[in-house]
């Protein structure tokens, strides 16, 4: 019986102060990336009951937060999947939604979100890890499987998409031939990026 | 303002109201993940735990509103059944009914039934799945295999013709406490129910764990005094997902929405006599409830296993299982929220466990193989 194995009771300790720990982090993952609290509850969910199943695997600290994030990024993957799967699913949320990721009544934060939901998948995870999770590139790299080299390109390319998306918002009747340089020189005035570090 | 400030600054979880971890919602998640045993100990069930009688009462109601005019036991008796549905088991013979000739007191199905085999103690082998946690929301998966299985069964339906009767062989379990005793008046009901499509009925309920009385016999006129047996009130349903929950809520529910009473109308009403199509939306339609999760493979008190999901909610989850062959439903239960059903459904949780059903010649008749299968159900070991 787990109840009386010592081996049982050293691993629900180990269990218990992972979830203490990043319980919120998990959280705050999954609610910037689906769409519904229940989803979100889901996910964490998902992501915990993995980590008691495969405990002997999770890494020590720090690592142990990175090795979650990779848990959760293909949880959320495959929810994805399964709701265009059921696309009644996804009626079904549009209908009766408790969205937590759009919706923040400023204009510029939405048009923002909007943004980074239409970049590729690889940015957006890319953005995400970085500026939401404030990973370093190094990282995110570790969570994506890649190497930090390609998560900076990944971020950098998102960044100019996301200049150029919110310099729209800021001159709107441009004409539309003009160029998407002189749009990204105009974005300029309002967005000034800054250099995400790179360090491990 | 630097981009790194406006992302941060439309950072969703900043929105977002996230628990702590020493909040109630995530303790629960975190008993359920690593399988603390039942919060109210002893092994016994709440039976009177205002949640569990909510829904149970949702249910009957529900019901009985399909039987207006029988008597409180027999409608109670019979709303367990038709709450609870089908069973769990092999489709042994089909019926040579089709679709099109379902309209009540219209042609008739022949002799189909579903059986089961009773897996005796000393058969009994260790489940293969025992050290397995729960696995959580993986329901979508699951409901689409059942669907497909469905879809590919006989094409008949269970509506009995003229001179045939629905047979339905259940068990109710009724809460033996894991020390001993029972924790309920004589413990488990054995109950068989012969129903026509014309609402005259009978049913057989033996208690063998009670000291006296334990047959009851009651019997419905013909006509039922104007009873419609909504076993069959699958007849019209869409068999689209949204379309067939909306239908579902307007014809069961009142028109309010009530996911409890969706859940438990879909795995046990619809699956009665319903033909493959609409057991297969009902799968379908189960696969788009919120809170649907996949519990994986469970073993029942009849030593059956088969894929089990719930319904998550306060305080009692809704739990069904599954024969994956069939995609019939085998028990239908409700357990603790903060219990996990991780390789077992234990007697003590009460569950509806569905032997047999088929259509019979005669409100006497049983299926073949019915008088076996009563003689092997194991029920002195679930009350004493």
């Amino acid at each position: 019986m787990p109840d009386d194995d010592p081996c049982w009771e050293h691993r629900e300790q180990r269990f218990g102060a992972l979830y203490r720990e990043h319980y919120r982090s998990i959280w705050a993952y999954a609610v910037r990336r689906v769409e519904s609290h229940a989803d979100a509850s889901d996910v964490v969910a998902d992501v915990f009951t993995i980590a008691w199943r495969r405990l002997s695997e999770v890494p020590d600290p720090p690592g142990d937060l990175l090795w979650l994030y990779g848990v959760a990024r293909r949880v959320v993957a495959g929810k994805r999947r399964s709701a265009r799967r059921v696309h009644d699913l996804i009626a079904r949320l549009q209908a009766n939604p408790v969205v937590l990721s759009t919706g923040s009544g400023d204009q510029l934060t939405d048009r923002l979100l909007d943004a980074v939901a239409r970049l590729r998948p690889a940015e957006r995870e890319a953005v995400a890890l970085v500026h939401w999770e404030q990973l370093s590139h190094d990282e995110a790299a570790r969570v994506l499987g890649c190497s930090a080299n390609a998560v900076a390109i990944r971020v950098h390319r998102a960044r100019g998409r996301l200049r150029r998306a919110l310099a729209e918002i800021a001159e709107p009747e441009r004409a539309p031939q003009e160029t998407r340089k002189e749009r990204a020189s105009a974005a300029s005035a309002i967005v000034h990026d800054s250099p995400k570090a790179t360090g491990g | 303002m630097p981009l790194e400030e406006l992302l941060s600054a439309a950072d969703p979880a900043r929105r977002a109201q996230i628990d702590e971890p020493d909040s109630a919602r995530a303790t629960a998640l975190y008993r359920r993940i690593v399988r603390t045993p039942p919060s109210h100990g002893g092994g016994g069930v709440r039976t009177g735990a205002p949640g569990r009688a909510d829904i149970r009462a949702v249910a009957r109601r529900g019901t009985r509103r399909m039987f207006p005019g029988r008597s409180p036991l027999a409608a109670g008796a019979t709303a367990v059944v038709v709450a609870a549905g089908l069973s769990l088991v092999t489709l042994a013979v089909s019926s040579r009914a089709s679709h099109g000739t379902l309209a009540r007191g219209k042609a008739a199905s022949t002799s189909s039934q579903r059986s089961l085999s009773l897996r005796t103690p000393s058969s009994r082998r260790p489940s293969q799945h025992g050290s397995r946690p729960v696995q959580l929301n993986q329901a979508g998966a699951v409901l689409d295999a059942l669907a497909v299985v469905a879809a590919g069964g006989p094409a008949a339906t269970l509506v009995p013709g003229p001179g045939k009767y629905l047979y339905v062989l259940d068990i109710e379990l009724k809460g033996a406490p894991a020390g001993g005793g029972t924790s309920m008046p004589c413990g488990s009901v054995i109950r068989q129910e012969w129903l026509a499509a014309d609402s005259s009925g009978r049913q057989v309920i033996n208690q063998p764990g009670c000291a006296q009385q334990s047959q009851i016999v009651q019997n419905w006129p013909e006509g039922g005094n104007g009873i419609t047996f909504d076993y069959f009130d699958w007849e019209g349903l869409p068999t689209e997902p949204a379309a067939m929950e909306a239908a579902i809520v307007q014809r069961f529910e009142g028109g309010q929405p009530n996911d409890a009473m969706t859940f438990l109308i879909a795995t046990s009403v619809l699956n009665v006599a319903a033909p493959p199509a609409v057991r297969s939306a009902v799968f379908r339609m189960l696969a788009t409830l919120p809170r649907v999760h996949y519990l994986g493979k469970v073993r029942d008190p009849l030593g059956r296993t088969g894929d089990t999901i719930a319904l998550v909610k306060k305080p009692d989850d809704l739990v069904a299982m599954f024969d994956p062959k069939t995609g019939q439903v085998l028990d239908a239960l409700l357990v603790p929220h903060t219990f996990h059903l991780a390789r077992r459904l234990p007697p003590w949780a009460a569950p509806e466990i569905y032997v047999k059903i088929g259509l019979v010649g005669s409100i006497r008749a049983t299926p073949p193989g019915t008088r076996k299968l009563l003689s092997e159900i194991p029920y002195r070991r679930w009350v004493s």
